[in-house]
C-alpha cells in the first residue's frame, strides 16, 4: 500500500471499503464459483470488546472492507488459495494473519488488536486535508483512544486529558460540581492572553473557555465541558508553535482536536450506560488531632473530644448548623447514556443522548420558613446527531451535530465576604456572626446551552488528491442568575443580577492535499485558508432593594443598572505546505501561514508564520537491527502567534455617568497603530517508537519556545494623563521543557494483560524581557517580572524552609530570571532568632504554575473481562498560596498556630521564634509565610470493570459490562492549605493561582452498568 | 494527468485565498458600538459631557484616596481583610501601593486640563464666561488641591496628542517637583474658575473655587491670603464630590466598604471616642442588639464595627470645599498670629453652624500634643490641640486627615496608633510618586520607594 493509498484510505473512510462493509449483513453466498469469503471478528486484546471501523484488507488483492458496529467482518469475492489479511486501527498494532480460502466456503478468522501508544503506521489529523501517516510527522503529537478511557470514571473531557496526555497539564479548580478546569499544554508562554489550547470538534472551532465567571461562587463553567465524553473516539492533542502554525494566529497554546463516534455500516448497534454514584469529601484542613472539626466544616455542631473539652473554642458551634451537624453529606450522582450506531449503503449514522444529574457535596439545609434549598449541582442532558453520506464513490459528506444543555446551582464560595467556606472556615470571627447557614439563602444558578452543528466534506476526484471543506457554526448561550432575598441578612433590601451571554463561532475550513511521486521521492502538497468569525453579545443587569418578598426581577429593585456586550471578531489566513518523503523514511516539510485579523493595528497588516520539521524513521534503514522494533528521529520548527484584543489598537474613550446620572466621557484606551500578534517559535527535537516486539512504545521531545514581540500591557506615563495600560510588542518570554513517555505491555496474554504508562512532563516559562518595564503586579501578589542582576543581598538572602527562592545561590554579576509568573512576598529573615520580632525581605519564591506534571497508569485486564484501571498523576515545582491559611492566622483561627498563639496571649512572646510569630503572630504574619510548594500526588481515578459473558446473557443483549469507579480517590501532599488543588478563580483566565477558602476537589463513587444490544 | 491534478489544485488555492482573505478589506472590520473614537469628541455639543466626564473621573478617585488615607492617617481603624489593609493601618504606603491613586488623581487632573485644551479649540462653543468652561477649571483646580495634599511630590508631563500619540511616538516626560507645583497650578485654574462662574452666573461655582483657593494657599502657607478668600465664603457652604445610586460607577466607595462591607470602623478612633452623637462624626454599633448590621465585628473577624452613618446610603457626597472649613482656616491663621480669642470664635462659629456647644480654652495656644485618643490629646484645651481635634471631626472622611498630620508634622506619626500600632518608626504621612511612574518617566526612576 502506497503512502498515498494510505491518506486516501483514512482521509475518507475508504469509501469502496465502507460500501463493501455495508453489505456485510446482507451479502450470504459467494457471487463466484472460484471465489470464496473470510469473516470473523475484530475485538480489542485487551478487554474482548469489538472494534467497529477496524480496516481488513488483503494488500495483495487490494480489497477492504471496515468491520461494521459490532467489530465483524467480511470479505467477498475472494479468489482462492492462501492470502495475507491485515487488520489495522488507530491506536493499536497492525495484524496480519494467513488465511486459505476454499471456493464457495467461508473462511474464519478472528482478530485481536493489542492497543498501542506509539505506532508509526497511525495516522492523525494535522491540520491538513486528510490525515497524515506518524511516521511523516516532526511534531510530537499525543493521541487518546476510546479504549484508554472506556473504563475510567470519566464526567467530562478534562478527566480524559487528565493523566493521560503527555504535556497536558489539566488544573483542577476545586470541588463544586460543575466548575471548568483549566488546560494548558506546555506551560505558559503568553503574558497578557490566555495560555489554553483552541478547541476543535469534528473540525469546527468551539469555544474553548468559560463565558460568564460567578463573582459570589468564584468558578464557571467551561463549554469545553458540555461535550459528552462518551461520544468521543479519540482526542489529538498539537503542542507548540511548531506544531500548530498552520492554525495560525491563536494558536501558539496548542490544538486540541476532539473526534467523535461515527456510524459504521450494519443493524442499528445500541448501548445504554447506567451509572449511579455518590460524591463526598473527607476531613478538610490540618489533621483531625487540631483540627477536629475540619475547620467547621465536617462538624459545625462540635461538643468536644479528650483534646478539646467542651468544644473547640476557634470553631465554636454554629446554631445554623444543619441537623446532620456538619455542612457536608454525600451527594448523589446519576446518569443514563444512550446511543445506536449503523447504517446502509452510502450512508451511516451515531445518535447518542444522555441524561445526569449529579448534586454536590454541600448541606445546604433548609430555610427559614422550612423549604429545602437548592442544593449544589448540576443537571445536564446532551444529544448528537453524526451522519455521514456518500453521494458518490469519490464524496463523503458528514454532518455533525450535538446540542448540551446544563444546569448548574452554586453555593458562594471562595473570596467572598458572603462565601460559605470563608465564613464557616473562620470560626467566629466571620461576617455572619457565626451563623453561617444565612448565607445559604443566596441562589447562584448558571444555565448554559451549547450547540455545535458542521459539515465536513471530502472530496477524493482522483488518486492522491483529497480536498476538504469543514464549516460550522458553535453556539454558546450562558445565563446567570444570582439572588439575594429580600430580607438577606447582608444586604437588607435584597438585589439580583442578571447576565446574559451569546457566543458564536462561525467556521469556515478549505484545505487540499496532493500526493505525487516525482524522481522518486514522495511528494505531499496542501494548502488552504480558514475564516473564523466570532460574535458575542449579551446584557448583564443589577436590580437593588426590593420592596418585599416574592419571586423577583430585575426592576423589582429600586435601584437597576444595565450592561451590553456586543463584539466582532474575524480571522483569516491561508497556508501553504510541502511534504518530501524519501524512501518512505526520511520525511521533510516546510510550510508557511498567513494572517489577517481584525484586532492588528490599522498600520500592521498581514502576519506571516512558517514552519519546518523532519522525520527519520531511522529502523526502516538497513543498519538498523531489526530485532530493536521501530525508532524515529525527528525535530520541528514553526512559528504561531496569538492576537491582541479587540479593541487594544484604537484610542477610545468610554461613555461614563456622572453628575448623578448626566452623561460623560473617560479616557478609555491610548491605541497603538502598530500593534500586532506576539509571535511564538518553537523547536522540538525528539524521538519515539516502540521495542520488544511493540511491548514497550516509547516518546521523548525537548522543546524550547520564545515568545517574541510579546503583548506586555505596558503602563503608559501618568503624569501624561491616559492612565491605564496600552498593549505593546515589546517583551519576550521563554518555555522551554521535556515531555517523555514510555508504555509497558508488561503482560499481553489472553488470560492476563497488565499495561503500565508513566508519563513525565515539565515546562518551565520565564521572563527574558518586558521592555522597560521591571515588574508588572497581576494581583494576588503573582508578578511578570523582568530579569535582574545578581547582587550579593541576593544571593545570600535566607530561606525560610530550606526550599530557597529565586536568585538564592546566584554569582553576582550574572542574569536572574523570574518565572512567569513568579509569587513575591515578604519572607522572614531571622526565622530562627528566639525573641525577635521578624524582620521582612521582598522574595520570590517560584512560579505558580506547576513545572512538572507526571502521571502513572496501569490496566491489568484477566481473562478479557475483569479489568483494573488506575490512573495517578503528581505535579510539582510551583509554590501555592494559601489565603485561607494567612486569613485565618491573622484572626487567630488557623489550628496550627495554636501554641503560638497561646504563648502570645500569654504573654511568653519573648520565647517564640521569629519564624513562629512570622507564621502565627496576627500582627507581623505575612502572605509570604503561608506560600508552599504545593507539590502533590493524586490517584484521580480507579475502576475495576467486568464483562459479562456472553453466553449467559439474553439472546438480544450483546454485551454487558459492571463498573465499579472511583474518582480523587487519594492524596499526598506536604501543602498545608485546605487543598492544592482548591483555586481561586481558577477557571477564569488568569495567569496566576491562590487557595482562598475554595471547595477541595470532591471523590466520587461510581458503580456503572453498560448494556450493549 | 498530472497537469489536470495541479490545476485543480491551484482552483482550490484560489477559494482557499479567497476564503480566508475576503474579497473586499471590510471583512476584517471590527464592530465597535459603545466606544467613542477620539476625534468624535471635538463638537460644541459635546462639551457637557467632557465636563460631565471631568465631575465623573474625579469622584471616582477621590472616594477611594478619602477610603485609603481615612486608615493610613488613623482617622478610622482599618478592620477589614484586605491585605493592603493590613500595611496602611501600620503606617506602610509605598510606590507600589500608590500606583491607583497616583493614576486616579491624574486621570482626574488631565481630563480637566486636557479638556479645557479641546474646548479652546471646539468651534461653535462660546468658551469665555461659560458655566462649563468655569466648572472645568474647577475640577482641574481642586484635582491639583488633591493632588498636592496627598502626595509628597508631583509631576507633569507633556499630555498625549497627535502628535505625541504614545507608544508609536516620543512624549516629554516631566520632573519630579515640590507639591507645591500642584497648588499653584490649582491656584491659576482656580482663579479662572471663579472669573468664568462670575461671568456664567454661577455663584456655587465661585464660592468653590475661592474655597478652593483658601485651600490651596494654606498648603502653601501663605495663610494671609488663604484667609482672605476663606472669609469670602459662607459657613453653610458645600461643594461636593458627587456620588449617586445611578451606577456602580458612581457609588460612594466609603458607603460601599462600610455598609457593603465591615472594612474600616470607627472603633477606637477619635470618632469612636467622641461618641456618635457628634452631628459630624456619626456611626452606629454594629455589636449592639438591633443595629441591624449584618456582623458586629469588622471584616477582620475581631474589631467592633462602629459604621460611619456619615454617608449612610451610596448617593452621598464627599464635601471638597465647605464654609466650616473656611472657619478653621481663619482659625489656624488666628493661631499662627497667636490670637487665640478670634482662633477660637471661629471654631465655635463653625461648632455652632453643627449644632455643637462652644468649646473653651485654657488659654494657651499650645502645640499639638497628639496622644491617645484616635492620635489627638483629648484632655487638652490649648488652642492648637483643640484646631488638631476640630479640623479631624469637621473633616472626618473627606481625604484630608492625611495632609493635616504631614502639615502639621503631628506626634502621631511618630510610630503612632489607634489600634494597630505603627510597625515603623515614622508613619507615611503622604503618597510617594507611583511605581507606575518611576517606570515609564526616566527623570524620577530613582525616587520610588519600598517598603
Amino acid at each position: 500500500m502506497s503512502p498515498g493509498s494510505f491518506r486516501r484510505a483514512a482521509g475518507r473512510t475508504a469509501l469502496p471499503l465502507l460500501a463493501a462493509a455495508v453489505l456485510i449483513g446482507t451479502v450470504q453466498a459467494p457471487l463466484a464459483a472460484q471465489t470464496g469469503t473470510v469473516t470473523g471478528t475484530v475485538r480489542s486484546a485487551t478487554n474482548g470488546q469489538p472494534i467497529p471501523g477496524a480496516q481488513v484488507a488483503i494488500p495483495e488483492l487490494n480489497i477492504g472492507v471496515l468491520a461494521n458496529n459490532v467489530g465483524r467482518y467480511l470479505l467477498p469475492n475472494v479468489g482462492a488459495g492462501t492470502h495475507t489479511v491485515q487488520v489495522q486501527y488507530i491506536g493499536y498494532t497492525t495484524l496480519t494473519a494467513e488465511v486459505t480460502v476454499t471456493a464457495g466456503d467461508a473462511a474464519i478468522q478472528d482478530f485481536e488488536l493489542r492497543s498501542e501508544a506509539i505506532s508509526l503506521e497511525g495516522v492523525i489529523v494535522t491540520g491538513t486535508a486528510g490525515a497524515a501517516r506518524r511516521r511523516e510527522i516532526g511534531n510530537s503529537v499525543s493521541q487518546i483512544n476510546e479504549e484508554a478511557f472506556q473504563s475510567a470514571p470519566i464526567s467530562n473531557v478534562a478527566d480524559i486529558l487528565q493523566g493521560r496526555a503527555l504535556g497536558v497539564t489539566v488544573l483542577t479548580n476545586g470541588g463544586q460540581v460543575g466548575a471548568g478546569s483549566t488546560i494548558k499544554l506546555r506551560g505558559n508562554n503568553s503574558v497578557s492572553f490566555s495560555n489554553s489550547p483552541l478547541v476543535y470538534v469534528d473540525g469546527v472551532r468551539i469555544r474553548e473557555r468559560g463565558v460568564i465567571h460567578s463573582d459570589e461562587a468564584n468558578q464557571q463553567t467551561n463549554p469545553f465541558d458540555d461535550i459528552n465524553p462518551a461520544d468521543i473516539e479519540r482526542i489529538e492533542t498539537i503542542k507548540g508553535a511548531a506544531a500548530t502554525t498552520l492554525y495560525g494566529t491563536e494558536a501558539a497554546g496548542g490544538v486540541i482536536q476532539i473526534f467523535t463516534k461515527r456510524g459504521v455500516a450494519g443493524a442499528p448497534a445500541w448501548s445504554l450506560t447506567v451509572d449511579q454514584g455518590l460524591n463526598t469529601l473527607g476531613h478538610i484542613g490540618p489533621a483531625p488531632d487540631v483540627n477536629p472539626t475540619g475547620l467547621g466544616m465536617n462538624n459545625c455542631n462540635f461538643t468536644g473530644d479528650d483534646n478539646f473539652p467542651g468544644g473547640d473554642p476557634q470553631f465554636p458551634a454554629d446554631p445554623s448548623c444543619p441537623a446532620s451537624g456538619s455542612w457536608l453529606k454525600n451527594g448523589t450522582l446519576q446518569a443514563y447514556n444512550l446511543s445506536v450506531r449503523g447504517g446502509a449503503e452510502r450512508m451511516n449514522y451515531f445518535v447518542s443522548a444522555k441524561w445526569g444529574a449529579e448534586s454536590g457535596v454541600f448541606d445546604t439545609g433548609v430555610d427559614d420558613n422550612g423549604v429545602a434549598r437548592p442544593e449544589q449541582g448540576q443537571e445536564t442532558w446532551n444529544i448528537r446527531g453524526n451522519f455521514s453520506f456518500a453521494p458518490a464513490e469519490d464524496l463523503d459528506i458528514r454532518f455533525n451535530s450535538f446540542y448540551a444543555h446544563r444546569n448548574v446551582t452554586w453555593v458562594p464560595d471562595g473570596n467572598n465576604a458572603e462565601g460559605l467556606l470563608l465564613n464557616v472556615f473562620r470560626g467566629g470571627a466571620d461576617y455572619t456572626n457565626d451563623e453561617d447557614g444565612k448565607l445559604l439563602d443566596m441562589d447562584i444558578t448558571n444555565i448554559n446551552d451549547h450547540f455545535t452543528s458542521g459539515v465536513n466534506i471530502l472530496w477524493n476526484p482522483t488518486e492522491g488528491m483529497n480536498h476538504r471543506l469543514n464549516t460550522g457554526i458553535d453556539w454558546v448561550r450562558n445565563e446567570y442568575f444570582e439572588e439575594r432575598p429580600w430580607g438577606y441578612f447582608y444586604v437588607q433590601g435584597g438585589n439580583r443580577e442578571t447576565d446574559e451571554r451569546t457566543f458564536r463561532k462561525l467556521t469556515l475550513d478549505y484545505a487540499g492535499t496532493m500526493d505525487r511521486n516525482i524522481f522518486g521521492l514522495s511528494s505531499t502538497t496542501s494548502l488552504g485558508g480558514q475564516l473564523y468569525n466570532d460574535f458575542v453579545t449579551g446584557t448583564n443587569g443589577f436590580g437593588d432593594d426590593f420592596a418585599g418578598p416574592g419571586a423577583k426581577i430585575l426592576q423589582s429593585g429600586a435601584i437597576t443598572e444595565a450592561f451590553e456586550v456586543n463584539s466582532t471578531v474575524t480571522s483569516g489566513g491561508f497556508f501553504l505546505q510541502e511534504v518530501i518523503g524519501i524512501g518512505d523514511r526520511l520525511f521533510l516539510t516546510g510550510g508557511v501561514r498567513v494572517d489577517g485579523h481584525s484586532a492588528f493595528g490599522q498600520d500592521f497588516g498581514l502576519e506571516t508564520y512558517p514552519k519546518g520539521s523532519f522525520s527519520y524513521v531511522i529502523s526502516d534503514e538497513g543498519f538498523f537491527p531489526a530485532s530493536f522494533g521501530t525508532l524515529k528521529l525527528r525535530g520541528a520548527f514553526g512559528d504561531s502567534g496569538k492576537a491582541p484584543g479587540l479593541f487594544d489598537a484604537a484610542r477610545t474613550w468610554a461613555s461614563v455617568a456622572g453628575d448623578n446620572g448626566k452623561p460623560g466621557v473617560t479616557p478609555d484606551n491610548l491605541g497603538n497603530p502598530l500593534l500586532g500578534p506576539e509571535r511564538t517559535r518553537e523547536w522540538e527535537l525528539g524521538f519515539e517508537g516502540s521495542t520488544f516486539d511493540g511491548r514497550i512504545g516509547f516518546e521523548y521531545q525537548y522543546f524550547k519556545q520564545n515568545t517574541f514581540d510579546a503583548l506586555i500591557p505596558v503602563t503608559q506615563l501618568p503624569s501624561g494623563g491616559f492612565v491605564g495600560n496600552q498593549l505593546e510588542n515589546v517583551g519576550e518570554v521563554s518555555n522551554a521543557g521535556h515531555e517523555a513517555f514510555v508504555n509497558l505491555a508488561m503482560l499481553t496474554s489472553t488470560r492476563l494483560s497488565w499495561d503500565v504508562g508513566l508519563r513525565l512532563s515539565t515546562s518551565e516559562s520565564r521572563v527574558i524581557d518586558l521592555g522597560d518595564l521591571e515588574n508588572i503586579n497581576i494581583g494576588w501578589r503573582n508578578y511578570v517580572r523582568a530579569p535582574v542582576e545578581c547582587t550579593s543581598e541576593l544571593s545570600n538572602g535566607v530561606s525560610f524552609d530550606g526550599n530557597g527562592f529565586i536568585g538564592q545561590g546566584c554569582t553576582v554579576g550574572e542574569m536572574v530570571y523570574f518565572p512567569l509568573p513568579a509569587f513575591c512576598e515578604d519572607r522572614v529573615q531571622n526565622p530562627d532568632e528566639v525573641g525577635a520580632a521578624p524582620r521582612y525581605e521582598d522574595q520570590c519564591l517560584g512560579s505558580t504554575t506547576p513545572k512538572y506534571t507526571y502521571g502513572i497508569s496501569t490496566t491489568m485486564t484477566l481473562s478479557q473481562r475483569l479489568t483494573f484501571d488506575v490512573v495517578g498523576e503528581g505535579m510539582g515545582g510551583h509554590w501555592l498560596s494559601s489565603g485561607t491559611a494567612y486569613q485565618n492566622a491573622r484572626r487567630r483561627v488557623w489550628p496550627l498556630c495554636r501554641e503560638t498563639v497561646a504563648a502570645i496571649a500569654d504573654g511568653r512572646t519573648d520565647q517564640l521564634t521569629a519564624g513562629e510569630r512570622a507564621l502565627c503572630d496576627r500582627s507581623v504574619t505575612r502572605y509570604g509565610m503561608w506560600t508552599q510548594p504545593a507539590d502533590f500526588f493524586k490517584i484521580r481515578s480507579a475502576s475495576l470493570s467486568y464483562r459479562v459473558p456472553e453466553d449467559i446473557l439474553p439472546g438480544n443483549i450483546r454485551a454487558a459490562t459492571l463498573r465499579l469507579q472511583g474518582r480523587n480517590l487519594f492524596t499526598r501532599t506536604d501543602f498545608e492549605g485546605v487543598d492544592p488543588e482548591a483555586f481561586e478563580d481558577g477557571s477564569a483566565e488568569v495567569l496566576f493561582r491562590q487557595e482562598y477558602y475554595n471547595l477541595p476537589p470532591i471523590r466520587s463513587f461510581l458503580l456503572s452498568v453498560q448494556v450493549d444490544f | 494527468m498530472q497537469t489536470i491534478k495541479v490545476r485543480r489544485l491551484y482552483m482550490g488555492a484560489l477559494v482557499a485565498a479567497l476564503v480566508s482573505t475576503g474579497c473586499d478589506e471590510s471583512i476584517f472590520d471590527v464592530k465597535n458600538p459603545g466606544r467613542i473614537l477620539d476625534e468624535d469628541l471635538n463638537t460644541a455639543q459635546g462639551v457637557s459631557s467632557l465636563v460631565t466626564g471631568m465631575s465623573a473621573d474625579f469622584s471616582v478617585g477621590y472616594d477611594n484616596m478619602s477610603f485609603t488615607t481615612a486608615i493610613l492617617s488613623d482617622e478610622v481603624v482599618g478592620s477589614g481583610s484586605y491585605f493592603a489593609t493590613g500595611r496602611y493601618r501600620r503606617g506602610l504606603f509605598d510606590s507600589e501601593d500608590a500606583n491607583g491613586f497616583w493614576g486616579a488623581v491624574q486621570r482626574a487632573r488631565w481630563v480637566a486640563e486636557g479638556g479645557l485644551l479641546r474646548m479652546q479649540g471646539i468651534e461653535g462653543y462660546q468658551y469665555d464666561g461659560n458655566a462649563e468652561t468655569a466648572r472645568a477649571h474647577l475640577f482641574g483646580g481642586l484635582a491639583n488641591r488633591w493632588f498636592g495634599e496627598t502626595f509628597c511630590q508631583v509631576v507633569f508631563s507633556q499630555p498625549y496628542t497627535d502628535e505625541t500619540p504614545g507608544p508609536a511616538g516620543e512624549i516629554d516626560t516631566g520632573e519630579a517637583m515640590d507639591r507645591n507645583s500642584a497648588f499653584q497650578r490649582a491656584v491659576a485654574l482656580l482663579e479662572r474658575a471663579a472669573q468664568h462662574g462670575s461671568s456664567a452666573g454661577r455663584s456655587d461655582v465661585v464660592n468653590a473655587a475661592t474655597g478652593g483657593l483658601a485651600q490651596v494657599h494654606m498648603g502653601m502657607g501663605d495663610f494671609a491670603t488663604a484667609v482672605t478668600h476663606a472669609s469670602k465664603v459662607p459657613t453653610d457652604f458645600v461643594f461636593s464630590a458627587e456620588y449617586s445610586s445611578n451606577s456602580g460607577r458612581e457609588e460612594s466607595q466609603i458607603w460601599q466598604e462600610t455598609h457593603g462591607r465591615h472594612e474600616i470602623s470607627a472603633w477606637g478612633t477619635l470618632a469612636g471616642i467622641v461618641g456618635a452623637g457628634d452631628p459630624r462624626t456619626p456611626w452606629t454599633d454594629c455589636s449592639a442588639s438591633g443595629s441591624g448590621c449584618a456582623s458586629g465585628n469588622g471584616a477582620d473577624g475581631e474589631t467592633i464595627h462602629y459604621r460611619q452613618e456619615k454617608y449612610p446610603t451610596r448617593d452621598d457626597d464627599i464635601p471638597l470645599v465647605k464654609g466650616t472649613e473656611m472657619r478653621l482656616i481663619e482659625a489656624e491663621a488666628a493661631l499662627l498670629n497667636g490670637d487665640l480669642a478670634t482662633a477660637m470664635a471661629k471654631i465655635n462659629e463653625a461648632r455652632a453652624h453643627h449644632g455643637l456647644d462652644p468649646l473653651e480654652s485654657d488659654g494657651t495656644i499650645g502645640s499639638i500634643t497628639g496622644g491617645d485618643g484616635g492620635g489627638a490629646n483629648m484632655t487638652s484645651m490649648s488652642g492648637w490641640d483643640i484646631l488638631d481635634r476640630e479640623r479631624h471631626l469637621t473633616l472626618w472622611l473627606e481625604g484630608r486627615r492625611l495632609w493635616d498630620l504631614h502639615r502639621w508634622n503631628h506626634p502621631h506619626l511618630d510610630g503612632g496608633g489607634v489600634v494597630y500600632k505603627a510597625t515603623v518608626a515614622r508613619r507615611a504621612s503622604c503618597m510617594p510618586i507611583a511605581l507606575d511612574e518611576c517606570q515609564v518617566n526616566e527623570k524620577v526612576s530613582s525616587l520610588c520607594i519600598s517598603v
